[in-house]
């Protein structure tokens, strides 16, 4: 075998919607964790001429910071933008006893590609300005006469 | 790559192959520990991209892969979701040259 130094490269940049309102869980040992479900939507032309659309269905689970993020601030429906790494998961069926495998994204970067309408909805609403100034009232103790 | 492949000609035309690959990283754990994780895929290449696969990757080839994901569905369930997700080759590259590996 050549002595090659393998680059790491494992990455995966995906913008899509949530197809599910995220879970946030804690570990026992305090650290938080959450999982999203995620459609990445992909138009195209097929050789008969026809736009055709596909849709991918993936799942993608976010660390600490970024999985407080995502449980706290991000809902189904929201379009977000994710760059991550492939995981693979390899397990028993227990019907069958065959083995399956699945692709999840481990996500260690998530931003939502709108404005949240709750945070904005809760956002205090900035004073009316008044139509004319107002003047402060002088102390009466400072009154020369 | 993780194993030798196999090509597949659907309708006697469209060239297909897999290609198995780990990708390793090295991932460091709250408490400082470096350990190692391995990401075993397989990617999906068609047409050109298969023929030049099946003629110059053998197990153990380094390879640099480019692709998207895709959802393909199992079986004849249309069912939102349910399916495997795999990996569709768009760009291949081998990082090292064949006459210094090891066949297998």
């Amino acid at each position: 075998m050549s002595d090659l130094r393998l680059p790491d490269i494992n990455r995966v940049a995906l913008a899509g919607r949530l197809t599910r309102d995220p879970e946030l869980r804690y570990l026992q040992s305090g650290t938080p964790l959450c999982k999203m479900g995620l459609a990445v939507s992909r138009k195209y032309k097929g050789s008969d001429g026809e736009q055709h659309e596909e849709t991918l269905f993936i799942n993608v689970t976010a660390w600490r910071g970024t999985a407080e993020y995502c449980g706290d601030k991000l809902r189904k429906g929201r379009p977000i933008i994710i760059e991550g790494r492939l995981k693979s998961d390899e397990w028993e069926d227990k019907t069958t006893g065959a083995k399956r495998t699945a692709i999840e994204v481990q996500a260690d970067r998530v931003q939502a590609l709108d404005w949240d309408e709750r945070e904005n909805a809760q956002q205090p609403q900035p004073p009316a300005r008044p139509s004319a100034p107002v003047e402060e009232p002088i102390p009466v103790g400072d009154i020369p006469f | 790559m993780t194993r030798n492949l196999k090509a597949a000609w659907l309708d006697g035309t469209k060239a297909f192959c897999e290609v198995p690959f780990a990708s390793d990283w090295n991932t460091r754990t709250p408490n400082g520990d470096t350990i190692e994780d391995t990401f075993f895929g397989v990617a999906t290449t068609w047409d050109d991209i298969a023929l030049w696969c099946f003629s110059n990757l053998t197990k153990g080839a380094p390879v640099l892969i480019e692709g998207r994901l895709q959802h393909a569905k199992i079986g004849t369930s249309a069912a939102k979701g349910h399916g495997k997700t795999r990996i569709l080759v768009t760009r291949i590259q081998l990082l090292d040259e064949p006459e210094t590996r090891e066949m297998t």
